[in-house]
């Protein structure tokens, strides 16, 4: 608690009440969702003029954090006060806070300059000045040193270009506190310069701005203090001078590297998946390694490195340039229906929207994918009558918890959601894994179960290609590890070197492409 | 305590009648037909029932063709237009072919059918390879199905060789051949979402249609497919009314999408995609029909009929609707706290 107290030397005499108010002051926040603890106790001070950073990997609350500091959702326990004051239920733009969120808050086919002053056209109560508008927008995209045309659909922009009117919007709003949730992942470094120019004129205007990224070397650049996240506690924290790069990394990371080392077997020599020269600007490009039968083979990089989108345009979601083979035979073109007949299985980020059947039973979606192999011969193609049993197998296999295989599988805990969508693969066969952060969002016990489920899929043959932010999982799983940044693969280390710190070094900070020794 | 008992009591009544729709709707053509030959006593002579029968076998069938629509989270408001323009064409066809005797009735038959899942067909290829919204696809397929079939037969009336009604007023040991259309297109309807890979795949793709797409499943086959079978059926049911009417004239199948759509629904099939009931959908229809055709009989204004139907439909939304559930939770919680808050003042 005493690290958040350090008060930076204030620039300017104030009165002696506000010297010792925090202008935001939040104390043991805690939010939960359908019982994931997404943030746990978090406290955070923001002073006038001073930059906070909340760092932290993927998954730690960071987002969940912003969205309880502006009101997006209410906290469950704790409470924040501004000013002194504390608020809930609040309006942040009448409090004068905004936040520069991940997700774009803009409406594509409105101008930039309405973007911009959206949420308070200005104008009499029922019209609106057009000319005033752009006055305003104008104003603020100046401040941040955008260069856009004011009647352009946003939709047109590109996405730093929507970026920036999206930070515009916010400053125009933030009277007290800006909230930015990584705010460069998609800014060219000129632009990126320019948005620290702005922030370091804020800091003079004695705003109060958080810093939401997990770029290590960002924090360094920009802040005052830091808060470090992990697994939705605050795990440390206080003024960046006195915490060493070293030090903040070994806080993201966390938990000492757990000596539950997976027995993962050795992988042949067999080739199951080969990608050469994949290229999809501006995602990834250039992207050739081997999967080989029995490996697990996993891409760390941070988000926004491409990661998704490699695996994604592997497994034929997207477009990409680039040759690609599945056990030997060439395929022109991915689609999912053909990688599926190849044996080959996917596992998306996004669970909820992209992989469940939400109101299907449990038994439904275990087979999804392999109902073409449990038709019935009898009748030719009406009726499964080995479905019912082949799911309780994989149910009773994968320990999935269930109050009947028929029953909605909405009604499952997360974790035993995430291990029925693995199921669905093993009821297929699938003989090459695609794994796109496979224990985010589930609860410990179920995330060691998974890691066990896929070290042995690795032991019995399969292929494993496997995406996570969380590097502990990796160094517990993988054969090998290939750090993606800005989507090039800029490291590859095989089991015996796998170092932590040498892996995120090369994933979030800028550094020379390190060439791997096979 | 006793607030928390009730609380769930009604919490598995709800539950119950999501589960088992079809069972409600039956009650309420039972309920309802009870009350009708009540109030009416035409409601139960051969001629009436025979007409409802007619009359629900023609919504009925479409209405299982709709399902498969609707299952996919999509929805076809062309069906009436598929309706006249399959009949128009098929009678034109026929008389221009000269066909006369018993085979000019197959001839139609067969045509009909055909067309029908032709310009369903056209529908799922519009909605899937332009990517156009599935209602706007439809409300333009059936401005344009209707006007093309005005157009043709100069807005006219066809009259059908005889031979050709046989759909619409035979009977095979007595039993009339719409109720043993029905029932059939229902068992197979039912038989295809239940024992087949496409049954499955279109429940799959209206849960998700992304999560089917990630899965690998064959998604915009299926939805081709959906629209394909929902014009057969609308081909099949316009072959029934044709024989029952006796000719073929243009205010045919005008409106009927809304009552087919709220057979549908009313039957248990979410609007929003992945769960339907064929049966519950047949059943639907019945009540529908039977709902008509009694306010029909008390001489109730037309109006009447619009009104009911309209009502009918958001009662079944708002039942499948999670947040119908809440809404009770909600108000039951809210409710226990007052009560519980008095109770801290009061001690």
């Amino acid at each position: 608690m005493a690290e958040t107290t350090v008060q930076k030397a204030s620039k300017q005499e104030l009165p002696q009440t506000s010297e010792r108010v925090p202008l935001l002051r939040a104390r043991g926040l805690v939010k939960a969702f359908s019982g994931t603890v997404a943030v746990s106790n978090v406290d955070i001070d923001v002073e006038r003029g001073q930059v906070v950073a909340v760092v932290g990997e993927n998954g730690a609350g960071k987002t969940t954090l912003k969205n309880l500091l502006v009101g997006i959702l209410e906290p469950d326990k704790g409470f924040i006060e501004l000013e002194g004051q504390r608020i809930s239920h609040f309006h942040a733009a009448d409090l004068g806070i905004a936040a520069v969120h991940q997700e774009f808050s803009l409406f594509p086919s409105l101008s930039v300059a309405e973007n911009v002053c959206i949420t308070d056209l200005p104008g009499r109560r029922w019209s609106v000045n057009w000319r005033k508008t752009k006055e305003v927008a104008k104003h603020y995209l100046d401040m941040i040193g955008a260069d856009l045309d004011l009647d352009t659909p946003v939709e047109g922009l590109s996405t730093g270009e929507q970026q920036l009117v999206e930070i515009a919007k916010a400053l125009r709003q933030a009277t007290r506190i800006l909230i930015l949730d990584e705010p460069t992942t998609s800014l060219s470094e000129p632009e990126r310069e320019r948005l620290f120019q702005v922030i370091h004129r804020l800091r003079e205007m004695e705003l109060g701005i958080i810093y939401i990224s997990h770029f290590i070397d960002e924090v360094y650049e920009i802040a005052d203090t830091a808060v470090v996240l992990r697994d939705g506690h605050r795990v440390g924290g206080g003024p960046v001078s006195h915490l060493p790069k070293a030090k903040l990394e070994e806080l993201m990371v966390g938990r000492p590297i757990t000596e539950l080392k997976k027995e993962i077997g050795t992988p042949s020599d067999a080739v199951m998946l080969r990608v050469e020269g994949f290229t999809s600007e501006p995602f990834f490009r250039n992207i050739s390694f081997e999967l080989h039968q029995g490996e697990i083979l996993a891409l760390f990089g941070l988000m926004g490195a491409g990661r998704t989108e490699l695996v994604e345009s592997i497994y034929g979601l997207r477009k990409a340039k680039g040759r690609l083979w599945v056990r030997g035979q060439e395929i022109a073109k991915p689609t999912p229906p053909t990688m599926r007949q190849l044996g080959v299985g996917f596992l998306p980020e996004d669970r909820r929207r992209n992989g469940l059947f939400a109101i299907r039973s449990l038994k439904e979606n275990l087979t999804a994918a392999a109902i073409d192999l449990l038709v019935d011969r009898v009748i030719p193609g009406f009726g499964f009558r080995n479905e019912k049993k082949r799911a309780e197998e994989i149910a009773k296999k994968l320990n999935i918890v269930h109050a009947g295989i028929e029953r909605p599988i909405r009604y499952l805990s997360g974790g035993n959601q995430q291990k029925a969508l693995l199921g669905r693969w093993l009821a297929t066969g699938a003989k090459v894994l695609i794994l796109d952060e496979p224990t985010r969002g589930v609860d410990i016990g179920a995330k060691d179960e998974i890691h066990s489920l896929i070290a042995q899929l690795a032991r019995s043959g399969s292929a494993v290609l496997m995406v996570s932010s969380e590097l502990p999982e990796l160094l517990r799983l993988a054969h090998r590890i290939m750090v993606l940044r800005k989507g090039m693969i800029v490291a590859e280390f095989t089991q015996d070197e796998f170092d932590p710190k040498e892996i995120i070094r090369y994933a979030a900070s800028e550094q020379e492409i390190r060439h791997g020794n096979g | 305590m006793a607030m928390v008992e009730r609380k769930n009591f009604l919490q598995s009544i709800l539950n119950s009648i999501r589960g088992a729709r079809w069972l409600i709707v039956l009650g309420g053509i039972f309920l309802l037909g009870l009350a009708f030959s009540l109030l009416s006593p035409a409601f139960l002579q051969f001629r009436n029932l025979q007409n409802i029968i007619v009359q629900a076998s023609v919504t009925g069938i479409m209405a299982v063709g709709m399902t498969f629509v609707i299952m996919t989270a999509g929805i076809d408001i062309s069906v009436g237009g598929i309706l006249y323009l399959t009949l128009v064409l098929a009678t034109g066809l026929a008389l221009k072919m000269g066909t006369g005797g018993i085979f000019a009735g197959t001839i139609i038959y067969l045509i009909a059918i055909l067309l029908g899942t032709i310009l369903g067909l056209v529908n799922g290829l519009l909605i899937n390879f332009v990517g156009i919204n599935p209602l706007v696809v439809t409300l333009a397929t059936l401005s344009v199905y209707r006007g093309l079939a005005i157009h043709i037969n100069k807005a006219g009336i066809t009259i059908p060789p005889e031979s050709a009604r046989f759909l619409g007023i035979g009977k095979i040991l007595g039993v009339p051949v719409p109720l043993l259309l029905a029932i059939l297109v229902t068992f197979i309807g039912a038989l295809i979402l239940s024992r087949t890979r496409f049954g499955r795949y279109a429940l799959a793709i209206g849960a998700s249609s992304t999560s089917a797409y990630q899965s690998g499943l064959p998604v915009r086959p299926v939805l081709i497919a959906v629209y394909a079978i929902a014009g057969l059926c609308a081909g099949l049911a316009g072959l029934i009314l044709m024989g029952r009417v006796g000719a073929v004239q243009t205010d045919m199948g005008i409106g009927i999408e809304f009552t087919v759509i709220t057979a549908v629904v009313l039957g248990g099939t979410l609007l929003s995609g992945g769960r339907a009931s064929i049966l519950g959908s047949l059943l639907g229809a019945i009540l529908l029909v039977m709902i008509d055709n009694g306010l029909n009989l008390m001489h109730a204004s037309a109006f009447i009929y619009d009104i009911v139907r309209g009502s009918v439909l958001i009662g079944a939304v708002l039942i499948d609707r999670a947040s119908a559930l809440e809404l009770f939770r909600n108000w039951f919680s809210l409710r226990n706290l007052k009560v519980s808050n008095q109770r801290k003042i009061s001690t």
